[in-house]
């Protein structure tokens, strides 16, 4: 749907502008239920849904949420889902559903502190639990965005991915996105040739008499022995490996000359990348390394990143779960020194990392 | 009609059952199957017994035009089904299979099944189908019905997926009124993983969770699913018991429950007393006393609202909202 008027530059919060862009992607359905920082995201989208006859539901819970957008997807819609912490926790069990049954789903996560209630208001304690967190084998894209204009970019694009692919798709920000303030320009997708969620055959109720006219669609998600459920994953795994290179993303600078890389995602990739330049005006050969994905992970282009670097400093508001995905990264491809810098829950400064690589950091 | 006092819908019934003889013209159950399999063709030939209700609807008992046979809504080549022997879901799944046949709403009917032994009926039927999360059909069911209102959403699960791991979606359709049509069949355990303690569950009742019988100071009593949605909402909501013991009684609340929904009033809820000789480990004469003697003394056999309900929030009662004296100009 065409929202504005060529480009406009508008300053927004994140979690409204969420919604415009899944709105300005052509999605046509939303089910939500309220969990703090991502509110707003279905504020927004129930005010807009009002405007322009879109769908729209408030369930029970988050189980009932992400079940219910399947449902939404499989009659024929373009839904998403948000949550955050607790609620992505029961999210997990409706996306497994969409993991096992190729279902195109977007869903949008705004971390919190974690675990248990902790806070309602930032972290990146979600990656393990939005890039694996169901019982299988986490055959999932996540982008972890930076900015406003991220936000908007890249809820776009996961619909685009999430319909071509037929992987759950994630856009995985964090309260501090969700609430500030930020400008960005909004625009038509159209208009800039980028490639809307493919429409796609509804997966039931299409035309005709099933059994008569056509066969009836049938859909199911368990399987009565082993070799069953092999035969059932395999096609998903090498569409999985065959799709990966082609998703993956990153975004770097400096490495190449580089003695130290500061390796950071989502929000904190901005401190990384400043304290960098930060460092370079100080003498320091500093480079970043910002996985946009989280899943697939980069590996292969901070391997060659990091190729000639004396150590990476990985960052992170978290107690690991970056240094995971970096460490099994490289394993294999490059034998660097890993050096961490964790605040689980907490904002990190550039100043604060200019300062501890400064102090060669351990 | 008071909670708890039932209707037996029997006079409804009596006019249903015009089938006196069980040989229909197509011959035995078996040349039946078969040339049900033959016709069975995406060439489209109309098979033999299809009512004159065709796609536009309108209610033709073919039931009773070829009694003994396999309703079309049925997918003759996943038959025989995998239900144990003497398993109440056969029953119930072939009262909806007619019901469907008999509204002639084939086409545009979506049916969902929960996890349990509900799964099983994942490719009993030639109606799309999504088999779901353990008590979970129900959102599943209501997202698809929300996307697509004109389809006939049907929503099968078991006691447990009704009342226990599901009961909060079951109370919000309610709360909701989500136009949908619930199924539940009641045999009072959770059979498929191993006959453990139900909802359901009778007081006394020995089961692999609970070896001595259920002890209600422990545990508590049976819950009464109908009467539980009957609470929540009475407008709007068609709510009936049936029992596998009494087949026409049954369809007809499962096929009241299915124009419960056509007409667009509310949620429409059937349970079914149903069997499990399996997990409850009894013979067939043991089998049909429980059902028959015990759950149907603990469990009230009838309709407990009619369809004639109506939710008013359909015809524009006033709102509340406590902004509202603001907006009014004081």
């Amino acid at each position: 749907m065409r929202l504005v008027e060529g480009e406009e530059r508008r300053f927004m919060t994140g979690n409204e502008v969420v919604a415009w862009a899944a709105a300005a992607a052509g999605a046509d359905m939303m089910c939500g239920y309220p969990i703090t920082p991502q509110n707003e995201i279905m504020h927004t989208w129930a005010a807009l849904a009002k405007e322009h006859s879109l769908g729209f539901l408030q369930t029970e819970d988050e189980l009932s949420a992400g079940f219910a957008t399947i449902g939404a997807v499989m009659a024929g819609r373009k839904a998403f889902s948000a949550t955050a912490g607790p609620g992505n926790i029961l999210m997990q069990e409706p996306i497994t559903m969409a993991e096992m049954m190729r279902i195109p789903v977007v869903w949008i996560i705004q971390q919190r502190g974690g675990p248990s209630t902790a806070t309602v208001i930032y972290s990146q304690q979600e990656v393990r639990l939005t890039c694996t967190g169901g019982n299988g084998e986490g055959h999932r894209i996540v982008y972890s965005t930076a900015s406003h204009q991220d936000l908007f970019d890249y809820t776009i694009k996961a619909f685009a991915t999430a319909w071509r692919t037929r992987f759950p798709t994630f856009v995985l920000g964090d309260g501090y996105q969700g609430k500030m303030l930020e400008a960005l320009t909004l625009y038509n997708p159209e208009d800039k040739g980028l490639a809307l969620a493919a429409a796609q055959e509804p997966f039931v109720g299409r035309p005709g008499i099933p059994g008569r006219d056509r066969p009836p669609a049938h859909f199911r998600n368990t399987f009565s022995i082993e070799e069953e459920l092999y035969e059932a994953l395999m096609p998903n795994i090498r569409d999985y490996e065959e799709m990966a290179p082609t998703v993956a993303e990153f975004e770097q600078e400096g490495c190449e000359d580089a003695h130290v890389i500061l390796v950071a995602h989502g929000i904190v990739s901005r401190a990384a990348r400043e304290a960098a330049k930060t460092l370079r005006a100080r003498g320091v050969r500093a480079g970043y390394f910002r996985p946009i994905t989280l899943r697939p992970f980069p590996a292969t282009a901070l391997a060659d990143a990091a190729r000639q670097a004396d150590w990476l400093l990985v960052v992170e508001s978290a107690c690991g779960q970056l240094a995971g995905l970096v460490r099994e990264g490289l394993y294999g491809r490059a034998a660097i020194d890993v050096r961490t810098y964790f605040k689980p829950g907490v904002g990190i400064t550039a100043e604060e990392l200019v300062d501890s690589v400064k102090d060669g950091h351990r | 009609m008071a909670i708890g006092e039932p209707s037996t819908g029997e006079e409804d019934v009596e006019r249903l059952d015009h089938t006196d003889a069980l040989d229909g013209p197509g011959g035995t159950f078996r040349e039946a199957l078969s040339s049900r399999a033959a016709a069975q063709s995406l060439a489209g030939a109309a098979a033999p017994g299809l009512g004159s209700g065709g796609a536009g609807g309108g209610l033709v008992d073919t039931a009773a035009m070829r009694p003994g046979r396999m309703p079309q809504s049925w997918r003759a080549e996943t038959k025989p089904h995998p239900f144990c022997p003497g398993c109440g879901h056969g029953i119930i799944l072939r009262a909806l299979g007619e019901a469907v046949d008999d509204l002639a709403i084939a086409e545009r009917t979506v049916y969902g099944c929960d996890i349990g032994c509900s799964l099983l009926s994942w490719n009993l039927f030639n109606l799309d189908t999504v088999q779901t999360h353990h008590g979970r059909t129900i959102p599943v069911i209501v997202g698809i019905k929300r996307a697509r209102p004109d389809l006939v959403c049907i929503a099968y699960m078991g006691d447990g997926g009704a009342y226990a791991i599901g009961a909060q979606h079951l109370v919000s359709a309610a709360i909701r009124n989500e136009k949908i049509t619930v199924i539940v069949c009641n045999n009072t355990v959770y059979a498929m993983t191993g006959g453990q303690l139900a909802p359901t569950t009778l007081a006394g009742q020995k089961t692999t969770t609970t070896p001595d019988g259920r002890d209600p100071k422990e545990t508590g009593l049976p819950v009464s699913g109908p009467e539980l949605v009957m609470c929540i909402r009475k407008d709007g909501v068609y709510a009936a018991r049936g029992t596998v013991a009494n087949f026409r009684q049954l369809k007809l609340f499962i096929r009241r429950a299915l124009e419960h929904q056509l007409s667009g009033y509310g949620l429409a809820f059937v349970e079914a007393l149903s069997t499990c000789p399996t997990n409850w480990r009894t013979g067939p004469g043991e089998t049909w006393h429980f059902l028959q003697h015990e759950m149907a003394r603990t469990f009230k056999v009838g309709e407990f609202a009619g369809e004639k309900g109506r939710d008013p929030g359909q015809d524009g009662a006033a709102s509340s909202d406590p902004r509202s004296e603001r907006s009014a100009g004081r």
